[in-house]
């Protein structure tokens, strides 16, 4: 156990020796402090401490509702969703790239790789290092960023919290093939851009994926959302005209044509989601935490008394929510990017235990 | 346990591509010796060192280090290394390296302290103990390195070219300390191509050169093969006494006769004949084979080893497992 907790320790003190370990830290604390800053009255939203307002009406009932609202979406929107879920990844990666090829050069590799532990525990005591140091960046943002609810709208807010499994999910997806090219290929470089060039295409894939989803539920509701004038007619006399009918030809040879479409699109969405099964998903996990915290958010304003009593009790505006985030269950996308990890650690695994050094 | 700390049989590397690093290396050491691995840049000696310490997988052939078999990763806790290029987290203090160093071999946490203090002391490092590596020269970065490989008290210690970069006062401290490890009764075991720098430590040497070993044993049984007189003359000598020389199988170089022989009565028929050519003999010496004319003479351009002599050991082959 000793060596394992000396490679532990001996890593961090790597990653705090690196400048850009500080540079991550410190923006982190930025970021969540602007977002602390953000303040509400009655009348106007604060910045920077009061520094600069701007007029918004608060008043009225459910005055809370929506200042949480809007400080909830100011945080998906801005705070997790460029921050947490773009920056900080990727200033992370770029912090961790170097992990593993350095501790395959000659020299580190002499210093470790000949004594008593394994290569094993030097890969696990390695990994174990970067994720450590993602936790530490986001953990003390997230306890900011949970204090500031807490101030400004007087919610303690736990659900915040989910965004620490969350982006250390998503880092480890990203990570894990990083990895496994740093272990490869040895070059700290081509791991960064190969692993961008993933993350981008598995962005790519779940845009693409959302943009056929909108086109199909679009042409949708042009097909059976509206009833036509000659339906509408042949109903109201009760007995089909021959001009009603013709129409009515028409149209289904339309709903034939528009029906191959749909099949086109619903074919495509289909081997997107295969080819997506196949990375990590991203976007849904970050959604997922997005949704816990939007729902507890606005749940826990509700429960004082708010307008949304009656949704939550009907459950509509889960629904509602359910309906924004994307239709892979939170399992599915979990397993999945745990099962993409598992095996990208593995193969990265086995290489370092094998190579030469 | 057998009195060889290390022994090797049939060892062999192949690279990639076919390159034969080792072919087939036969060795034993003997325990509480300082034991010289001589040979060219691209002998195969850091290979060899690199699958003893676990670095590199070996292609074939099997051993046993501390008589346990060769990657045992307990038996590596009583065994030092030294790597050819030393490079320690630039971000440690010297001190901070032998500590980790310590934590990796399980050194109990209780020793770790008087243990950091005292090879401090033995590689005269105390004074800068607290410095950043990145701040030490590289002289002070392979004394940091000796001490690290010495912090779990191990049995046999390998050192990768050891002196490379070290000033003339480092190389004298490192001799001493070599000798100290010896009388210690630890095998050290010395990889390096610079002769002069063995030739007055080293008990046994193995030469060796594109992945062979090609002679093997004590020093001073090496050299007894080249030992002889040497009879030194002015002048030219004719072509057909220096054929005579020639066929007698005595070496002729400029102005001198080697002799392979010891016996001063071997080298009159050589002064005879010279004063017989009118020239004039100005020397008569027994000399002994430099560690370099040996090496040289056993490398440079023989294509196979020439008989060593029959003290010297040539490994036996040890049953494959």
């Amino acid at each position: 156990m000793k060596p394992f907790l000396t490679l532990l320790l001996e890593s961090y003190r790597g990653l705090r020796s690196e400048t850009i370990f500080w540079v991550t830290v410190g923006l982190s604390v930025v970021v969540a402090t602007l977002f602390l800053s953000i303040g509400f009255n009655e009348k106007e939203i604060s910045f920077l401490f009061g520094a600069t307002n701007i007029e918004s009406d608060f008043s009225g009932s459910g005055t809370r509702l929506v200042q949480e609202v809007v400080y909830i979406m100011i945080f998906t929107n801005l705070i997790a969703g460029g921050w947490l879920t773009f920056i900080a990844i990727i200033l992370a990666l770029i912090s961790c790239a170097s992990i593993f090829p350095d501790a395959m050069k000659e020299g580190p590799a002499g210093m470790l790789m000949t004594k008593v532990p394994s290569r094993l525990q030097v890969f696990l005591a390695k990994l174990t290092g970067s994720l450590f140091f993602v936790f530490i960046q986001v953990g003390l943002f997230v306890v900011i960023v949970f204090v500031a609810f807490r101030w400004r709208i007087g919610v303690w807010n736990f659900s915040v919290f989910w965004y620490v499994p969350a982006v250390l999910l998503v880092f480890l997806n990203l990570y894990s093939f990083m990895v496994l090219l740093g272990v490869m290929t040895r070059s700290v470089m081509t791991s960064i851009m190969l692993t961008m060039l993933v993350w981008g295409i598995s962005a790519g894939i779940d845009w693409a994926i959302s943009i056929q989803e909108a086109a199909y539920q679009t042409s949708q509701s042009f097909e059976f959302g509206e009833p036509t004038i000659s339906e509408g007619a042949a109903s109201e006399v009760g007995a089909p005209t021959e001009e009603g009918m013709r129409e009515e030809g028409k149209l289904k040879r339309s709903k034939m044509n528009e029906s191959e479409g749909d099949r086109q699109i619903l074919s495509q969405i289909e081997t997107l989601r295969i080819i997506h099964s196949f990375f990590p998903k991203n976007s849904p996990i970050m959604a997922s935490a997005e949704k816990k915290l939007v729902l507890d958010g606005v749940l826990a304003s509700a429960g004082g008394g708010a307008v949304l009593k009656d949704l939550k009790n009907e459950g509509e505006f889960e629904d509602a929510m359910n309906k924004l985030t994307p239709n892979d269950s939170i399992f599915y996308s979990i397993g999945t990017s745990c099962i993409f990890s598992f095996v990208m650690l593995s193969i990265a695994g086995w290489f370092f235990c094998q190579k030469d050094l | 346990m057998s009195d060889y700390v290390l022994e090797l049989s049939g060892i062999r590397k192949t690279y990639r591509g076919g390159i034969e690093a080792l072919k087939g290396i036969d060795l034993r050491v003997p325990q509480g010796c300082v034991y010289g691995l001589l040979g060219p840049n691209g002998a195969g000696k850091s290979t060899m060192v690199k699958i003893l310490t676990t670095l590199i997988r070996r292609s074939g052939g099997n051993g046993t280090m501390l008589g346990k078999p060769i990657g045992d990763r307990k038996t590596l806790q009583q065994v030092g290394l030294l790597p050819e290029h030393t490079q320690f987290p630039p971000y440690l203090t010297g001190r901070q390296v032998i500590e980790f160093a310590a934590g990796l071999q399980n050194v109990p946490s209780a020793l770790t302290k008087e243990r950091t203090d005292m090879l401090l002391k033995k590689v005269s490092m105390t004074d800068s103990q607290h410095r950043k590596i990145k701040s030490y020269s590289k002289g002070m970065k392979q004394r940091i390195g000796v001490a690290q490989a010495l912090v779990s008290n191990p049995k046999i210690i390998f050192l990768d070219e050891p002196t490379d970069g070290v000033d003339p006062a480092g190389r004298k401290k490192f001799r001493s300390l070599v000798r100290e490890l010896r009388d210690e009764g630890r095998t050290i075991f010395i990889n390096t191509h610079i002769l002069s720098e063995l030739e007055p430590i080293v008990d046994r040497v193995a030469i060796m050169t594109k992945g062979e070993i090609l002679g093997e044993g004590k020093l001073d049984e090496l050299r007894t093969e080249k030992t002889g007189y040497v009879v030194g003359f002015e002048g030219q000598l004719s072509v057909e006494s220096r054929s005579k020389f020639l066929d007698g199988g005595l070496e002729v170089e400029g102005g001198t006769v080697r002799l392979p022989s010891t016996n001063a009565l071997d080298a009159q028929p050589v002064i005879d004949r010279i004063r017989k050519e009118g020239l004039v003999v100005t020397d008569l010496s027994l000399k002994s084979q430099s560690l370099e004319d040996l090496f040289i003479g056993l490398v440079g351009g023989t294509s196979s080893p020439p008989p060593l002599p029959a003290n010297s050991t040539k490994p036996p082959k040890t049953p494959q497992a």
